[in-house]
């Protein structure tokens, strides 16, 4: 069967082809990188902590602190927790000020976005510290703890 | 109907559906090669491969559409350009559901580097659709009878 050398041959090809091309491109990546100690080492400032979903809801209660929300702007629009702003991880440059111009610097901030694995709030929380906010705290996989625990949200009002 | 016809009609169709899966695979092969980096961030983002493979995998793969796609179209080594395009497929849509699974909110990385294209049943759908495509494809190459002849080279 004719597949059993061109499947080889299309590999090689296409290997000599990528790691040939990252070589002569402007931003070549190294081959190997150690993913998860840079996104863990890169992600918490001494600013920013994790916070349980019982403190987070106490901080709510009292009105102490605020919820931004990381995910996608389509994802905060289905539903969000209750008061939360949104500031998409990717376009948090662009908006920040915009969301956060009425926030004092010592006012605690609690960043969630949604899964046990997901680094959306985490990268928001640091990019909130560098911005010199001093309380930033993070609830990670938020979204599906808070609605596990019947906590309070904001759903998309049906129109009529 | 004739069997002549049957095999024009199949040759028609087995064109066109080169056509659009190679242009699908190339569409998608180019962003990631053009972004790499990024690429590789949404490869760790499904937490499938180790990390000392991630960079490898997000250089390698782009390419590996955009050719077999480009062998799609032209025409080249038809046999294993399908196959490979079928075993693509399925691993996409098996990395797709595992994620899904596991409850995971991440950027698909199908045909963008933007983390605003969520995964959900839709991708996996669309992924589907695709891939019977190009079991159909498998089918024409492998019964020579309907094998559609190259633009350039018949095989």
């Amino acid at each position: 069967m004719k597949a059993l050398w061109q499947i080889p041959i299309i590999l090689i090809i296409t290997i000599c082809i990528a790691f040939g091309y990252n070589q002569i491109r402007a931003n070549t990546i190294p081959l190997m990188c150690s993913w998860s100690e840079n996104i863990s080492g890169n992600t918490f400032s001494e600013y920013v902590s994790t916070i349980s979903v019982d403190e987070a809801a106490a901080l709510l209660n009292n009105n102490d602190a605020v919820f931004i929300d990381a995910r996608p702007e389509p994802f905060y629009n289905q539903g969000h927790i209750q008061g939360a702003l949104c500031l998409p991880w990717h376009q948090a440059e662009e908006k920040c000020f915009d969301v956060i111009e009425n926030i004092p610097p010592d006012k605690n901030i609690i960043t969630y976005c949604d899964g046990e694995s997901c680094v959306l709030s985490d990268k928001l929380a640091v990019f909130l510290c560098d911005l010199g906010f001093e309380q930033v705290h993070t609830l990670v996989n938020g979204w599906t703890i808070w609605n596990q625990n019947n906590l309070p949200i904001d759903l998309p009002k049906i129109s009529q | 109907m004739t069997t002549s016809n049957i095999l024009k009609i199949h040759r028609i169709i087995s064109i066109i559906v080169r056509f659009v899966l190679g242009g699908i695979f190339i569409t998608a092969g180019i962003p990631k090669i053009l972004d790499t980096a990024s690429f590789a961030g949404a490869v760790f983002n499904y937490h499938l491969l180790p990390d000392i493979f991630i960079n490898i995998f997000a250089m390698t793969l782009p390419w590996l559409e955009v050719i077999v796609g480009s062998f799609l179209i032209i025409g080249i080594w038809m046999q294993g350009t399908v196959i490979l395009y079928n075993l693509l497929m399925i691993s996409f849509i098996a990395a797709v559901y595992v994620n899904i699974s596991r409850g995971l909110d991440i950027s698909c990385g199908c045909f963008s580097t933007d983390p605003v294209e969520i995964i959900n049943m839709g991708t996996i759908l669309r992924d589907v659709v695709i891939l019977s495509a190009s079991i159909y494809l498998l089918f024409v190459v492998f019964i020579k009878k309907i094998t559609s002849d190259t633009i350039f080279t018949k095989n």
